[in-house]
């Protein structure tokens, strides 16, 4: 699962409806994998991603993001900081690890890079 | 003419626990096809959603349409064996998937309300009883198993792309009378 992913997972346990998002992650085993620099791609997401859990989410990483989108138009958004977000959100995967919703505290592990995000009967 | 994606990598035993692409499939296979140049240029997607991925090969097979890279492709299974398959089904045809055991689109939503361009699936729809669908043990009939009518699966989905969380999406279902 790469962070990108990440950035739209929320948790769906029965009544568990609002701060469920995003999810916490821990004991994450993470390994980065080059891909190709693709600007337009990068551009044509940002407006779909939720910007401040993924400035909570690349802290819990230890990478630090402008709390602020940049102001300027998607347009000229400079190369560096797509570099970093290309970075961080295609290249960053996760293989192992947990997801704890801070609203229930109920955990998503993460296995072989898959989240699962199934509930058992008396959770949904 | 797009190859059909390449699934050595599957052995007949990892096809106990998925679907193996049939005739279902490669209908999906050619209606993507058939709009190929649409898919790429009109709504040039940036995100993806295929509900049910089973190997991953409708999946992989829209990757090779776009391109790798150009869209995130976000695949759902049931089945943690199909997700895992996925991925490797990906992989094997280098196009980056993005699998996520959860049944339909659970856990993405809310969040992808009014965010994903293309909803891909070919659903579970051999008539069965509810009670089959629903107590079934094995993960490889959750993915023919459609319920009353064959129906159940896809009811549930309609209104989460169509209604309820109002997509907008191109969907491409597989529907038999």
């Amino acid at each position: 699962m790469r962070l990108i992913t990440h950035n739209m997972l929320q948790c769906h346990a029965k009544n568990c409806n609002s701060n469920n998002f995003p999810l916490q992650l821990s004991q994450v085993e993470i390994v980065n994998q080059e891909t190709e620099f693709n600007p337009m791609f990068l551009r044509n997401m940002l407006p779909k991603l939720e910007w401040n859990a993924l400035v909570k989410t690349a802290l819990q990483i230890n990478v630090t993001l402008p709390t602020v989108l940049p102001e300027s138009t998607t347009d000229d958004l400079d190369e560096e900081f797509l570099k970093t977000l290309h970075g961080i959100l295609l290249e960053t995967h996760i293989l192992q690890g947990a997801m704890t919703c801070p609203n229930c505290n109920r955990v998503y592990p993460i296995k072989d890079g898959i989240p699962n995000m199934l509930l058992n009967e008396t959770e949904a | 003419m797009i190859p059909t994606p390449k699934l050595d990598h599957i052995s007949s035993k990892d096809y106990e626990n998925v679907y193996e692409p049939a005739e279902d499939t490669f209908l999906l296979l050619d209606a993507l096809e058939k709009d190929a140049e649409f898919l790429r240029n009109e709504i040039a997607p940036c995100i993806s959603l295929e509900i049910g991925s089973g190997t991953g090969c409708v999946s992989t097979f829209l990757g090779k349409i776009l391109g790798d890279g150009k869209a995130l492709l976000l695949c759902t299974d049931i089945n943690p064996y199909a997700s895992y398959i996925t991925i490797k089904t990906g992989y094997n045809n280098s196009i980056q998937l993005e699998s996520i055991t959860t049944d339909l689109a659970n856990g993405l939503l809310p969040r992808l309300y009014h965010t994903v361009d293309i909803l891909c699936c070919n659903p579970p729809y051999v008539v069965t009883t509810s009670e089959e669908l629903y107590s079934s043990k094995s993960a490889i009939e959750r993915a023919w198993a459609g319920g009353l009518n064959g129906r159940e699966v896809i009811d549930k989905m309609l209104p989460l792309v169509d209604v309820k969380y109002n997509f907008s999406f191109y969907s491409f279902t597989i529907i038999i009378d």
